[in-house]
Order: C-alpha cells, then structure tokens, then sequence
C-alpha cells in the first residue's frame, strides 16, 4: 500500500512542483466563484426573495442583487409577486394567442362544468380565477402537501373554487346561470372565494372571477334556443301588429277630420249665402216699400220683356178666337205646358 | 502537534453538527432517543440536541390538502348521484401524531377511511335539495311562468353549508385525541346526477322549456289579436264620429238657412213669392219653350186697346 502511495507521490511531486502557482489560483478562483453564489442573490423585477437564517424567516427583499450569509445558515426563496396566475376551470387553453386555440373538451372537463342548479337542473359553467400573490410568507409556509409550495397553493385555490363556484350555482336558477346572473355569480363567487383562500391563509389575493360559457347542457341547448326564438318571434309578431295600426288609426283619423271640417265649410258657405240672399231681399224690400206697384209692374214687365224676348216659338192668340185652339198643331209633350202657361 | 490540532478540529465539527439542527417555517420536528419520542420543536429555526442518541424527524406545520374520489351514493329521497369531496387538515399534536400515524400517507388513508363514511351518512339522511341549495333565496328566472313554479319549491331547513359541517364533524369525531391530526374543512367540490339519471333530467328540462316556447307563440297570436282586434273597434269608433259630426253640422247648416229666410221672407211674404215666381220664370222658360199665350195675358193686355188692361192686370201675376 505505503509503497504504492510513495510511487504516486515521486509521480506527482514534479508537477506540483512545476504547476503549484496555477492550482493555487484555480482552486482560489472556484472558491471565489462558490463564494458569489452563495453570499449574493439577484431578485427579479416581479419578485420578492424571502431569506431564512437557519430555516427561521429573517427578512424580504425587493428586486435586485442583495448579499447573505453563506449556504448552510442563509436560504432565499424567490415568489413572483407580481406575476397574475390564471386557472381554468371546465376548459383548457392550448395556445393562446392572436386567434387563441382551446383543447378539445375532455370528459374531465365535462365533470367539472356539469353543475346542478338550485331547481335541480344542470348548467354547464366554465370559468376562470386570476389571482396574485399578496403575502409571500404565508404562500410558502402556510399551505403544503406538495413538493413545491406554488402547486400546493393551486391545488387549493382549484378545490375551493370549484366548491364556491358550485355552491353559488346551486343556490341559484338556471336562468340565472345562463344570462341573467351570471354577474352576480361572478363577483359573489369572487368574494367567497377570497375569504376561504384567507382562512386557510394561502397569501394569495383573487385578481378576477369570471364566468367564460354559462350555458344549458349541450343535450338540451335546442329547447333553450326554442324558447329564444319563440319569444323574438312573439316580438316580431306583436311589432307587426302594431305597425298595422298605425299604419290605419291615423289615416282613419285624417279621413274623420277632412269630413267634419268639410261639413263646416259647408255650414259656413251656405249660412253666409243665406244670409246674403236675405240682406239682399231686406234691402229690396224697404225700397219696395217706398213704391210698391210701380215697383211691382216694373219687376214683372221687364221679365217678361227678358223672358218673352227668349222664347222663340211663341203664339197669340185673342180671347175672342177660342175655336183655334184644336187646330193648332201641338206637340203631345208640349201640351201641358202651353196649357200650363196659357192658363196662367 | 499538528495532528492533534486537526483532529480536535474535526472532532468539534462532528459533534457540532450532531448536535445541532434546524427546523424550516412551515415544518416542525420530533425527537427520538432510539426510537422514543421525547420531544417536539415547533419553532422554526437553530436548535440543540444530544449528539448521536437524539434522532430528528421533520413533520409539516402547514395546512394540508385531502381530496377524496367521486362517490356514487344515494339521497333520503332516493337520488343516485356522485359526490367529490374534499378536506384541509394539520397535524396539531405532533407527538400522538409521530406515534399513531408517523406518515403523511397514513394520515390520508385515515382520511380517506373518516371522511368517506360521514359523507355517505350524512348525505343519506337528507334530500337531495339540501345538498345543493345552500339557502332558501329565491330563485329568479326570465320567464315569469317558471318562477310562479318555482314558487312552491321546497324549502330547506338545511343547506349545504350545515351539511357540510355536518361532515366535518362525524368526521372529526376522535381525530385529534387518536391521531393528533385535525379536520379544518371539509366541502362539497362536486355533486352531480350519475350518468344514467342525467338523460331523465335533459329529458325535464326539454319539455318544460317546449312548454315555455309554445305559451310564448299563443301569447303572440293572443296579442297580435288584441291589437288587430281593438284597431278595428277604434277605426269603427272614427268612422261613426265622421258620419255623427258631419250629419250634424250639415243640419244646423241647413237649420240654419231655413231659419235665416223664414225670418227674413216672413216679413213680406207676397213680395218675396213674387220675386221667386219671376226669378222661377226666368230660368224655367228659355229659348227652347213654346209658349201659346192669350191677349188676355196681363202682359199682353195691352194688346187689345191702349184703354184697357192697367187695374186689371195689377193682381194677374201674384196668381198664376
């Protein structure tokens, strides 16, 4: 053994000899390097370093590089506080993006979207949970089960949103779910679950709660859209009516008015005419009154002279002469009226 | 000399580290002299043991997770359905813990074993509604009929919340005098029909909303009716004013005309039957009339000597 140990070192001992300066520098360099990396920590921008002196929490650093004790007695866990984590429930985004790409929908997704609504229905609800880390201490040290504390937290945050989410759902109807109160459901479920992330002091603050797709199951997504359509229709067809009547009240209404405001014309015409045509009688009469059969035989002689002029068949005969009479030549339809006249 | 330096430097070294130890936030640690605990540290940080007879084993402080499988069980009212159920638990007393559990695989299996049989208790002695609902809110809907149903829904005495504590204790019965673990929560993550009774309940769901769709087409017929229906009555309403106010206004226009000349005319009724007649005259005998007259005419008169006619013919034409 000792002999073989001696050959080694005669071996060695030359370069040693010759290479001491530059293993001496080699080995105070790696020191050097272990050194940096063991008593300085950089923190990124959206993060904090949280520092344990022996496993005893000592301090948090903000970003930047920061100095520490050497490894066994300084330990620093880094916690992006700053960065907003998204969970998706009933869903899963494959590539987000411009046009984002969703995965094909999977019986586990299925599971977790299915709920039973308050009337005992179901809906099918996806949605998402955003949340950030308010608390680095609590979010490492508080929730564990996990080799690593970010997915001990997730797996929390995951089951109580899913019990919130379908507590709220099933306190609620499934108009409600699907249109309604989706809002309401969002901010409620948003709340609550906040408070129990709190009570299990996951350090974690819920940025949003937000209901993606609240629809009915696809088996019965038909009758729901039956009922749409029936209503706008019911819209549609009552609109129509409408449109129907005014399109005719009005027009009726023009017409009931032109009516009247003729009969008033004709009221106003024919009043005025009367009156005028008796002003006019009254004012002749008062002058008949100053001469009354001069006036009288004037007025008949000169219509007679008027009419007489007119005529143009006329015949005279004397009084004396009454045996003419059969010879006339008369025109059956005339004879009334000759007689009527000549009676006169 | 040398020598003797070093080997005391390694030598404190050794024991140095054998008799120290740390325990990290979040965690706490039992001490064992070979193989009997004989003490718990719960502050995190630098600590002392006996080197080589006191062994450290590290235990969690922290909250942690239980998350049951889906188990199918049936209501008080005889509903199939799964349940998935989760729990938060810690170990409280690290000492009974180390001796009755020593692992965290056992602890769930404890788990395991509690929580799924005081789910099934509880949930069998309440109907499904109660499991669900949480409170007696009302429901709200889009369509009045459906919330005039849901009306008379039952109501729950017991929600999911109470249900849900409910579990938390029987499952929690003797944990923490026996295995020095505690139950912080237990709650519902999932509750649903099982596969076979969904296809009834799509099938509910279907015909109540048919239903809906068919009142809303006979609510429009009803009310496209109405409409028409009382458009017609108000266009006959506008009509009959038409002929009621016209009529009536021509009336008293002609009232009117008749009152006017009576009370005008009255006053000389002779003088005014003769205008008429010869205004009569003038438009009824024109060029195309045959006229036979007599000489003793009172127009005419005058033919048959200069001296006669004048008197006589003073009445001739007020009697025709």
């Amino acid at each position: 053994m000792s002999e073989m140990s001696n050959e080694l070192e005669l071996m060695l001992r030359p370069l040693w000899r010759r290479y001491r300066r530059r293993i001496v520098i080699a080995v105070l360099a790696l020191a050097g390097i272990w050194a940096l990396g063991t008593l300085c920590y950089s923190v990124e921008a959206d993060s904090e370093g949280v520092v344990l002196r022996f496993g005893k929490y000592l301090r948090t650093s903000p970003p930047g590089l920061h100095l520490k004790l050497p490894a066994p007695i300084d330990a620093v866990a880094m916690v992006p506080v700053l960065r907003v984590q998204t969970l998706e429930f009933g869903f899963a985004t494959e590539a987000p993006g411009r046009v984002t790409r969703y995965a094909r929908p999977t019986d586990e997704h299925d599971t977790v979207a299915s709920m039973l609504t308050g009337d005992l229905n179901l809906a099918h609800v996806e949605w998402i949970v955003q949340y950030q880390i308010k608390d680095s201490f609590n979010y490492l040290f508080r929730v564990g089960g996990q080799r690593a504390t970010e997915l001990a937290v997730r797996d929390t945050i995951d089951n109580v949103a899913e019990s919130v989410m379908r507590s709220l759902v099933g306190d609620a109807s499934v108009d409600e779910v699907i249109t309604i109160g989706r809002d309401q459901i969002a901010s409620d479920a948003k709340a609550e679950i906040q408070a129990m992330l709190d009570a299990f002091e996951t350090g974690v603050e819920v940025v949003t709660v937000k209901l993606q797709a609240a629809t009915p199951p696809e088996a019965v997504k038909d009758a729901f859209d039956a009922v749409n359509r029936a209503r706008q229709n019911k819209e549609k067809v009552v609109n129509e009516a409408r449109g129907e009547r005014n399109r005719l009240i009005p027009a009726a209404r023009g017409k009931r008015d032109r009516a009247i405001f003729e009969a008033e014309g004709y009221r106003e015409r024919v009043g005025r005419e009367m009156a005028g045509r008796a002003n006019a009688f009254l004012t002749v009469l008062a002058e008949y009154r100053q001469a009354p059969d001069v006036t009288r035989m004037r007025l008949y002689l000169e219509t007679m002279e008027e009419i007489l002029g007119q005529v143009e068949e006329k015949t005279i005969l004397d009084e004396s002469i009454r045996g003419l009479l059969p010879l006339l030549n008369l025109a059956p339809e005339r004879a009334d009226a000759a007689e009527a006249k000549g009676g006169a | 000399m040398k020598v003797a330096l070093i080997l005391i430097g390694v030598v404190a070294i050794l024991l140095g580290s054998a008799s120290l130890f740390t325990v990290e936030e979040g965690s706490q640690a039992i001490l064992t002299e070979f193989g009997k605990p004989v003490g718990a540290v719960t502050e995190a940080g630098l600590h002392v043991k006996l080197p080589f007879i006191q062994r450290v084993h590290r235990l969690e402080r922290r909250l942690l997770p239980w998350d049951g499988a889906p188990e199918n069980m049936q209501t008080k009212d005889k509903k199939r359905i799964f349940i998935d159920v989760w729990a938060r638990w810690r170990i409280v007393d690290p000492l009974l813990y180390f001796q009755a559990v020593r692992s965290e695989t056992r602890g769930y299996k404890i788990l395991d074993d509690l929580v799924d049989s005081a789910v099934r208790d509880v949930v069998a002695r309440h109907p499904l509604i109660e499991v669900v609902r949480s409170s007696n809110r009302t429901l709200v809907y889009e369509i009045e009929e459906l919330a005039r149903e849901s009306e008379d829904a039952e109501q729950v005495q017991f929600g999911r919340a109470d249900m849900e504590a409910e579990i938390l204790k029987v499952a929690s019965l003797d944990l923490k005098q026996r295995y020095g673990m505690e139950l912080t929560d237990v709650h519902i993550k999932r509750i649903n029909y099982i596969e076979s009774v969904r296809q009834t309940v799509y099938d509910r769901m279907k015909s109540e909303r048919m239903q809906i769709a068919q009142l809303y087409e006979s609510e429009a017929e009803e009310e496209r009716n109405k409409i028409l229906g009382r458009t017609r009555k108000e266009l006959d309403e506008i009509e009959g004013e038409l002929q009621q106010k016209s009529a009536e206004i021509r009336g008293e226009a002609d009232a009117a005309v008749i009152r006017i000349a009576s009370e005008s005319y009255s006053q000389a009724p002779d003088f005014y039957e003769f205008l008429r007649r010869l205004e009569a005259y003038k438009k009824t005998l024109g060029p195309g009339t045959r006229l036979v007259l007599s000489t003793d005419n009172a127009f005419l008169r005058q033919l048959r000597g200069p001296g006669e006619g004048h008197g006589e013919g003073r009445d001739e034409p007020a009697a025709p």
